[in-house]
């Protein structure tokens, strides 16, 4: 057991992560075509639009319809539909808490991808001012709470106000990147276009391609550049102290190296200054658990499942992997 | 005698839908015909749906006579045998109805995927054995219940059912799925099968919602293939993408056969059998690809340009200053 903790700690997350990251992007980019069906209540962007490989629907889909009704009906079996799509969601979220986003996210693997070839390319990356990264953290609360009223005010419209129009039923669809990238994978371009038949519908599909032109100079730029907008991840940011896989501290033994924050990709300033807290999921953290690799300090950073330790930073696994890699 | 020649005048003009239904093909609608019905229908995959007993969807099809879709009347159901089978092959039992704005069937439409509703009539005028089957294909399907691809696809076939002389089934296109639906532009296919069978020689028309019709004489495989046109047009701030529209689509078929029928002898019997469906403008006629990447190169643009500013000014000049060390 002893041996095997030491070969888990020892290990090379990143290279584990990538391949875990492409099996996961073939399962739910691909997956369609093999009839896995891992229904419509994940955690991470597989797009709904791509019809053809789908191997399971991101939540925001379904919730954006399910919130499409009458107010009435959140008290009638129709609100049944909303419950069980939660529940579902929840118990996706509970096992691999934000580790879906860091493992298991196709929108977050080609964003890996991006990163990797502008290595490749020897391109300098862009990070942000601490009162920049402040300022756009909020942006995703701000997308997931209109994400979920526009539908409603579709359903409940308001005597005297201005009804919203239909074809803002799936707002953060319309202007979500995934829409556009992940169907594109299977050779599927049809959500390319600008809808000319309504003025709310080309508002919104310019919006989209607009996004999806930014997506593609951000995400080539800066490490995980949607991530920091990315309303799923509020949401489970809202639920992810309660769920079982957790990254923990021990205050105690960090020295505040800073190697924690400068391996970060989504520039988290706690994992290397808070040395109070015993758990320390930000909103913002994909668990992708790089920290706990680049931590010398034994035992100062772990992942737990359950409260079992499932991956530790030791002092022996931070040189192997510094060796690996050709280090002092 | 004002009030009995007004009663005269009455009696033809109550009879024009019963006689209008005796002669003109007949086709079942879930279009209500008046705003009073059309309250109680809700929106779904398959066209419009009732919420029947215990919350069960239930399907209301309307009988309408004519071969213009668009203003076809609505009539009560004459007499005839009323037939519906589920997906899983399994007998629906239907309602018939009849109200002041018309007639028609009612069933619940509980599973995912496709039933079949038939109206079937028989009768011997002029010596022929006029054989008339009214159809109507209609789509149970609820997101809630999930997409199964597996499933799907095995709901997908078209069905014909048992005892049914003559009809008319529409061919899937090869990627069709619940969610699918026809657009103008686009190739529909159907098959006009006698006792299961494809047949030929069957004349099959097919009427668009403006009343553009073209007819199609089978081959030996039964099929005729139309595309739709494109027939709505409208300024642009009136364009409706989810403008529905109904297809009407009639198969005759002549067969010298001689026989007796309600003690009324026949020499020939005459099939004839309808099957409506819907069409909706096609994707290509309010969006744009080139538009679409014109937006996104645009926005790629003006990051780069952005990126490229940005780290310019961050890049500073380096500061030199000279000191006169002899002053």
């Amino acid at each position: 057991m002893k041996r095997l903790r030491a070969f888990v700690n020892g290990a090379d997350i990143q290279r584990f992560r990538t391949w875990f990251q492409l099996f996961a992007f073939v399962l739910l980019v691909y997956g369609g075509y093999l009839y896995i069906d891992l229904g419509n209540s994940l955690p991470v962007f597989a797009c709904g639009f791509n019809d053809a490989g789908r191997g399971g629907v991101c939540y925001l889909l379904p919730l954006q319809h399910q919130t499409h009704i009458p107010w009435e009906s959140l008290f009638s079996w129709r609100a049944l539909g909303l419950v069980f799509g939660f529940l579902t969601f929840f118990a996706w979220l509970l096992v691999l808490n934000k580790a879906w986003c860091g493992y298991v996210c196709p929108l977050g693997t080609i964003q890996d991808w991006m990163t990797a070839l502008r290595r490749r390319l020897r391109l300098r990356y862009s990070v942000y001012s601490l009162e920049s990264f402040t300022r756009l953290k909020k942006v995703k609360y701000i997308l997931l709470v209109l994400l979920i009223l526009i539908p409603f005010a579709i359903g409940n419209p308001v005597e005297g106000l201005p009804h919203v129009p239909e074809d803002m039923a799936t707002p953060f669809c319309t202007i979500c990147p995934a829409r556009m990238v992940i169907p594109a994978f299977t050779g599927d371009f049809s959500q390319w276009t600008l809808d000319f038949s309504t003025r709310t519908a080309l508002v919104m599909t310019s919006l989209g391609m607009a996004i999806l032109g930014i997506f593609f100079v951000g995400a080539f730029v800066n490490k995980r550049f949607f991530c920091f907008f990315c309303p799923m991840s509020a949401l489970q940011a809202l639920f992810s102290n309660i769920a079982l896989l957790k990254l923990r501290k021990d205050g105690g033994k960090c020295t505040r190296c800073g190697d924690c924050y400068r391996v970060c990709d989504m520039q988290i300033k706690a994992i290397a200054d808070d040395v109070e807290r015993k758990t320390l999921i930000e909103d913002d953290c994909m668990m992708c658990l790089k920290c706990v690799a680049a931590c010398p300090e034994e035992g100062c950073l772990k992942a737990t499942f359950m409260g079992i330790p499932v991956y530790e930073a030791t002092e022996e696994g931070f040189f192997r992997r510094l060796q690996r890699r050709g280090g002092e | 005698m004002p009030g009995f020649r007004g009663t005269l005048l009455l009696v033809p003009l109550l009879l024009i839908p019963a006689l209008a239904a005796a002669t003109e093909p007949l086709w079942f609608s879930d279009l209500p015909p008046t705003a009073e019905w059309a309250e109680k229908t809700r929106r779904a995959h398959g066209g419009l749906v009732e919420r029947g007993r215990g919350g069960v969807t239930a399907k209301r099809l309307w009988l309408r006579a004519g071969d213009d879709p668009a203003h076809a009347a609505y009539v009560p159901v004459p007499a005839g045998e009323v037939v519906a089978e589920g997906p899983a092959r399994d007998p629906v039992p239907p309602k018939s109805f009849s109200t002041e704005a018309g007639g028609g069937i009612r069933f619940e439409i509980p599973e995912e995927g496709f039933y079949n509703a038939y109206l079937l009539s028989r009768e011997v005028r002029d010596g022929i054995l006029e054989t008339r089957v009214v159809k109507a294909e209609v789509l149970m399907h609820s997101c809630a219940n999930g997409h199964d691809r597996r499933f799907t696809e095995s709901r997908m076939p078209p069905r014909t059912t048992a005892g049914v002389p003559f009809e008319l089934i529409r061919e899937r296109k090869p990627d069709e799925d619940f969610h699918s639906r026809a657009v103008s532009g686009e190739a529909i296919a159907f098959r006009a099968l006698h006792q299961g069978e494809p047949v030929a020689g069957a004349e099959v028309r097919l009427i668009s919602n403006t009343g553009w019709g073209k007819s199609v004489i089978t081959g030996p495989d039964g099929r005729a293939e139309f595309r739709m046109v494109r027939d709505y047009f409208t300024d642009w701030p009136e364009f409706d993408k989810r403008r529905r529209q109904d297809y009407l689509v009639l198969a005759e078929y002549r067969q010298p056969l001689s026989g007796e029928f309600d003690g009324r002898a026949y020499t020939q019997v005459h099939y004839s059998a309808s099957l409506a469906g819907t069409y909706y403008p096609a994707e290509r006629e309010y969006q744009s690809y080139l538009y679409g990447l014109g937006v996104m190169l645009f926005a790629a643009s003006l990051s780069v340009g952005g990126v490229y500013h940005y780290r310019l000014r961050q890049r500073r000049p380096e500061r030199r200053e000279a000191f006169d060390e002899k002053a």
